[in-house]
């Protein structure tokens, strides 16, 4: 049997692939369709009466997803949103902060809300939390005690910053 | 067509466009005439295909800080113009990391060349991760033109993401284990949101 | 008399169909749309196995595209980004229709039955598709989008996502199942 490495060009397979690319006609109605109803405003039925139930279901879930995005009034604008989310990855926030009661952290990711986050202790005085973000840039700061805010150390602090408290700069890769 | 299948398509043709309902988060973390500034503000973003959610977070992160209306709308009018400036540099097609970033940039005192230099030398690939590293780089300390050759080297020569971060952070972890925080004192300590010097 | 010159016909690029589509212009998005029809077609026909499932996913992701046409990051790279999205519908299909059983016979005998005689080229066509049914998925889209889409290890790392070494590796098996299969057809 023939050793088949991807570089090189063999016969057989671009005999097969040749066979392939010259691919019946694909017909002008998809377009047709697609235009027509965009025009009209409405959504795009299933391409034959026999997918009918995939087609509710294509629509259902895009206006259940308009739906939930008025519910919740986010309407934030992914980088791409026909393609799958990018996988949040787990970014760990820890903060050294000895006889406090309580710590929170704050963010572009959480609304700056103190409620949504607590951290918990591990340790004598050392408080953490895991937060899953997508990739991108997050401003944040740890609340401690209700009052006090605090950057974190582990991150670049936020330059330019306009309210007079320090916040720090976490950075997720599209890849980690 | 079965019921369920009308009704979805109903419901699809009824619902209004997210982009003219009011943020529920505006209204309930600022006053109504305040949310409504932001609001304007971050609709005439969107309608410019600027995005609108870091308008939405900077505002409520005055809010939380305790800052006062007229800092808050402020704050998100300087945002927009920088969002305006980042993507004049960047091209019509820059996402919103890249233009976030970019802003990050712009204020850590990089000009709209530099975006536009980045831009130009990595034209198929986010440069969010690049102008992320040479702000950060600004932050920890270095002038902005050693940062800047830094950078703009590693993109001449192809540099990946990764390679960006290992600039930032030598270690290939993020920071350091932080110091602990101070000791709480009530004279020593600001309260969330006190006027600074 | 004056004499009157026409300025000739330029052919729009893609950047341009993509811009003129954002402000509006449903027809070039048209123009966009029968420009990579076929291709996306073909790749979606071998990738789903039929020509219904093909067409649905061909205009499930014209549908997805037109709504999303701002969030385009390069038009100059539109054909890639109709790719990506194609490629991720026709995954989301093949998850539902994994629970399904592959019917060589019913897909063949109806495509047969709605055709004139077939001729050698295309029930070698045919032959061919029902071998590429035989792959798993990730063996059957990194064959298509290498040796018929004839796309690079670079492109294809950026339409899918996974690495080169997992792509060439998925190239290889496939090669080497699709040569088994179909030396034992014709044997």
């Amino acid at each position: 049997m023939n050793d088949w490495h991807e570089d090189r060009t063999d016969p057989a397979i671009e005999r097969i692939a040749r066979a392939l690319r010259d691919a019946p006609e694909m017909g002008r109605d998809v377009e047709q369709r697609v235009l027509a109803v965009r025009r009209a405003g409405g959504d795009v039925p299933a391409a034959r009466g026999a997918r009918r139930r995939r087609g509710w279901i294509g629509a259902g879930a895009l206006a259940a997803g308009v739906a939930l995005v008025l519910v919740t009034g986010r309407t934030r604008i992914s980088p791409d949103p026909v393609a799958p989310a990018p996988a949040a990855a787990p970014i760990e926030f820890t903060v050294r902060a000895p006889g406090s009661s309580r710590v929170s952290i704050v963010g572009d990711f959480n609304d700056w809300d103190p409620r949504a986050n607590p951290l918990t202790t591990r340790a004598e005085g050392v408080w953490a939390t895991t937060i899953p973000l997508g990739p991108g840039r997050y401003n944040y700061a740890f609340v401690v005690d209700g009052v006090a805010w605090v950057p974190g150390d582990a991150d670049p602090r936020a330059l330019g910053e306009e309210f007079g408290t320090p916040t720090s700069v976490v950075t997720v890769p599209s890849s980690i | 067509m079965t019921l369920r299948w009308t009704c979805a398509l109903a419901l699809a043709a009824a619902l209004p466009l997210p982009l003219a309902a009011q943020d529920a988060r505006l209204t309930a973390r600022l006053d109504s005439s305040t949310a409504l500034q932001v609001q304007a503000l971050v609709d005439s973003a969107r309608g410019e295909r600027l995005p609108g959610e870091p308008l939405v977070q900077k505002a409520l992160e005055g809010s939380a800080k305790g800052a006062d209306d007229v800092r808050i709308v402020a704050a998100v009018r300087a945002l927009y113009g920088n969002l305006r400036v980042a993507r004049s540099a960047l091209g019509s097609g820059a996402t919103e990391p890249e233009l976030v970033a970019g802003v990050a940039t712009l204020r850590a005192g990089g000009t709209p060349d530099m975006l536009a230099t980045l831009r130009r030398l990595r034209p198929a690939q986010s440069v969010a991760i690049p102008l992320g590293v040479l702000t950060d780089l600004v932050a920890r300390g270095a002038p902005l033109t050693s940062a800047w050759r830094s950078v703009e080297g590693l993109a001449r020569s192809g540099g990946s993401d990764a390679q960006f971060l290992a600039i930032r952070d030598p270690a290939g972890q993020r920071g350091n284990p932080a110091p602990p925080v101070q000791p709480l004192h009530p004279a020593g300590v600001p309260a969330a949101g006190a006027p600074q010097p | 008399m004056t004499a009157s010159r026409s300025l000739p016909q330029t052919i729009p690029s893609d950047a341009e169909l993509v811009l003129r589509t954002r402000v509006g212009d449903h027809e070039a998005f048209g123009k966009l749309m029968a420009r990579y029809r076929q291709r996306l077609g073909r790749y979606a026909w071998y990738a789903l196995g039929s020509r219904d499932d093909a067409e649905d996913a061909l205009q499930d992701t014209f549908v997805r595209a037109y709504r999303a046409i701002d969030q385009c990051t390069h038009p100059d790279r539109v054909g890639a980004w109709l790719f990506r999205i194609l490629i991720n519908r026709c995954r989301s299909r093949q998850a539902r229709k994994s629970l399904l059983v592959w019917s060589r016979d019913g897909d063949a005998a109806y495509e047969r039955a709605s055709v004139e005689p077939v001729s050698e080229s295309a029930a070698w066509r045919e032959e061919i598709e029902h071998a590429l049914r035989q792959l798993p998925a990730d063996q059957r889209e990194a064959f298509l989008l290498k040796h018929v889409e004839e796309l690079s290890y670079d492109e294809m790392h950026e339409l899918t996502g996974a690495s080169h070494s997992a792509l060439k590796m998925r190239v290889k098996r496939a090669c080497g199942r699709l040569r088994l299969l179909l030396e034992d057809e014709r044997a």
